[in-house]
């Protein structure tokens, strides 16, 4: 049996506004563990992306409770989020004005810990790892969008943390750079044995990354189903996307997500 | 002078220059020469446009198709520098106008950021004194002159006060406006890293906003020389403006147009260092 990294129990989150109240999330439950990669799927303002900042912490339920690493986070956290997370959007917001290094070493300098010659080895390492260690003097914009990508997630990899939160990191890239990013990113999370939840919108992604998938209702968003994805026989995403089954798991996927659009 | 080469770092860019030519086709060399010969016709025609109008203010005036005594002319303007610095006139009066634009330049860029550093670090403050701010700036500032005047005295002060007066407000403005304009994703991948609000605004913030403080810089140069002049106006008994008000009253306008002519020049120099500043910074 796996460890648990992750653990939603039925997570309600009303938002607050002028207007009046929304239910955004509605008896949310599942769990994550160790080493897994799972997406999360579902309509636009299912509320996946608020599953992901309540991981963090940006958010806190109106109930039920979040376990991370087997403990509950509390809104005592609120101030600082949670330090076991890291988290890659769908821009690389990489400095402008630091080079490849230091946007690498960020967080490490935030933390105060640029004396820590482990951490700093860490964040070297991975770049030599993933090719990127001459353009360690490089300002981002000398690099190409994929590579940019992977500076990011190795800025995110360089603290440490025991889950990454995937906020769409791909869909701000053109297709083709897409499909390579994907393979990198994958390739970078199992070797490093990362436990990863991506949010996207894009089916055939979630499938090719995902070991399972994870479909919302609209809003207010409760998980309809769960997608286990048996393709570890294909080594990459890439080809993945092109086996057979992964068109039967998309169709599986599709109509969930057709239903709910009918229904609305 | 040695320190000054190596800012603007000539040499270098020389030596870098010829270097990639050497790897040039000849298309390439050929599309490299027409752009340059492209640029060398815009400044050309630059220049012409300065010489041409001298050229014909002089001209115009000596035939009698303008008045000397109201348009003044280069030759009479140039006489009037030569009295003027003959008796050491001129360069107190040139010093003591930049004297007091650069003190306002400085301290109202400076007053306007940290302004914007409170606004932005506390939301509450900035929603109490959003209204405030935006009257503030709707008003035109001439109209403090006279309470000015009586606070702080008719002299240099008033004049300082007066430029700064018109420069803070719309610094505020931009800065902030800038501060409030980085992206929201940036503030939560710090956060993500456990980032402490002064780390955000030191390594996010600031350096984000950078290219819109050039910008500041940039529109300061302009409202500061209009805030001198117009506090020399108000008060001096000094400066280019007061030559210019004084010219004006007993219509002397050889005095008012050479004083122009040299606003001008002494704008454009702040404007060309506060340039390079930015060349330098984009680097």
């Amino acid at each position: 049996m796996k460890k648990e990294i992750l653990k939603f129990e039925n997570i309600n989150l009303i938002y607050h506004t002028n207007q009046g109240e929304t239910l955004a999330l509605k008896d949310v439950n599942f769990s994550v563990y160790d080493g897994e990669f799972i997406a999360i799927v579902g309509p636009s303002g299912c509320g996946k992306t608020t599953i992901l900042s309540l991981i963090s912490g940006i958010l806190t339920p109106t109930s039920g409770k979040i376990y991370i690493d087997g403990e509950e986070t509390r809104k005592a956290q609120k101030k600082n989020l949670n330090s076991n997370i890291g988290y890659m959007f769908q821009k690389d917001h990489l400095f402008e004005w630091r080079n490849i290094w230091k946007n690498v070493t960020l967080g490490i300098e935030l933390q105060k810990k640029k004396k820590d010659e482990n951490l700093l080895k860490t964040a070297d390492n991975l770049l030599n790892k993933y090719g990127l260690s001459q353009f360690k003097n490089s300002k981002p914009s000398e690099l190409s969008g994929g590579m940019r990508q992977r500076a990011a997630l190795i800025r995110t990899l360089a603290l440490n943390p025991k889950l990454l939160l995937l906020d769409e990191p791909f869909s701000a890239l053109d297709f083709q750079t897409r499909l390579n990013v994907c393979d990198n990113v994958y390739e970078i999370i199992k070797n490093e044995k990362k436990t990863a939840i991506l949010v996207t919108h894009d089916i055939s992604e979630a499938v090719s990354l995902a070991d399972r998938v994870i479909i919302l209702s609209t809003r207010p968003g409760t998980v309809k189903k769960e997608v286990e994805i048996h393709l570890e026989k294909y080594k990459t995403p890439l080809k993945k996307r092109e086996s057979k089954e992964s068109h039967d798991y998309f169709d599986e996927i599709w109509k969930e997500l057709v239903i709910y659009d009918k229904k609305e | 002078m040695k320190k000054i080469l190596k800012f603007f770092n000539f040499k270098e860019k020389i030596r870098k220059k010829k270097q990639i030519k050497l790897n040039y086709s000849k298309e390439h060399l050929k599309f490299l020469k027409k752009n340059k010969t492209n640029k060398l016709i815009t400044h050309s025609i630059r220049i012409l446009i300065l010489v041409a109008i001298f050229g014909f203010w002089e001209l115009f005036t000596r035939v009698g198709i303008l008045d000397p005594f109201f348009v003044s002319s280069p030759s009479r303007m140039i006489e009037t520098i030569k009295s003027l610095n003959s008796t050491g006139e001129l360069f107190t009066h040139i010093s003591i106008t930049l004297y007091e634009t650069v003190i306002g330049f400085v301290l109202a860029t400076g007053i306007g950021y940290l302004f914007a550093v409170l606004l932005w670090w506390s939301e509450k403050l900035r929603n109490v004194l959003d209204p405030y701010i935006v009257v503030l700036n709707s008003l035109p500032k001439i109209a403090l002159g006279p309470i000015i005047i009586i606070w702080v005295g008719a002299g240099t002060k008033a004049i300082i006060v007066m430029c700064i007066l018109i420069c803070v407000i719309i610094t505020t403005l931009s800065i902030l406006g800038s501060f409030l304009s980085c992206d929201k994703d940036k503030i939560l991948l710090m956060k993500s890293m456990n980032a402490r609000k002064h780390q955000i605004f030191f390594k996010l913030i600031i350096p984000n906003s950078m290219p819109d403080f050039i910008s500041v810089l940039k529109i300061n140069v302009g409202m500061s020389w209009v805030g001198t002049i117009m506090g020399e106006y108000l008060v001096s008994k000094a400066g280019l403006g007061y030559l210019i008000v004084y010219g004006g009253t007993v219509f002397k306008l050889d005095l008012v147009m050479t004083s122009t002519v040299i606003l001008c020049f002494l704008a454009g120099l702040m404007y060309f260092i506060v340039s390079r500043i930015e060349a330098h910074f984009k680097k």
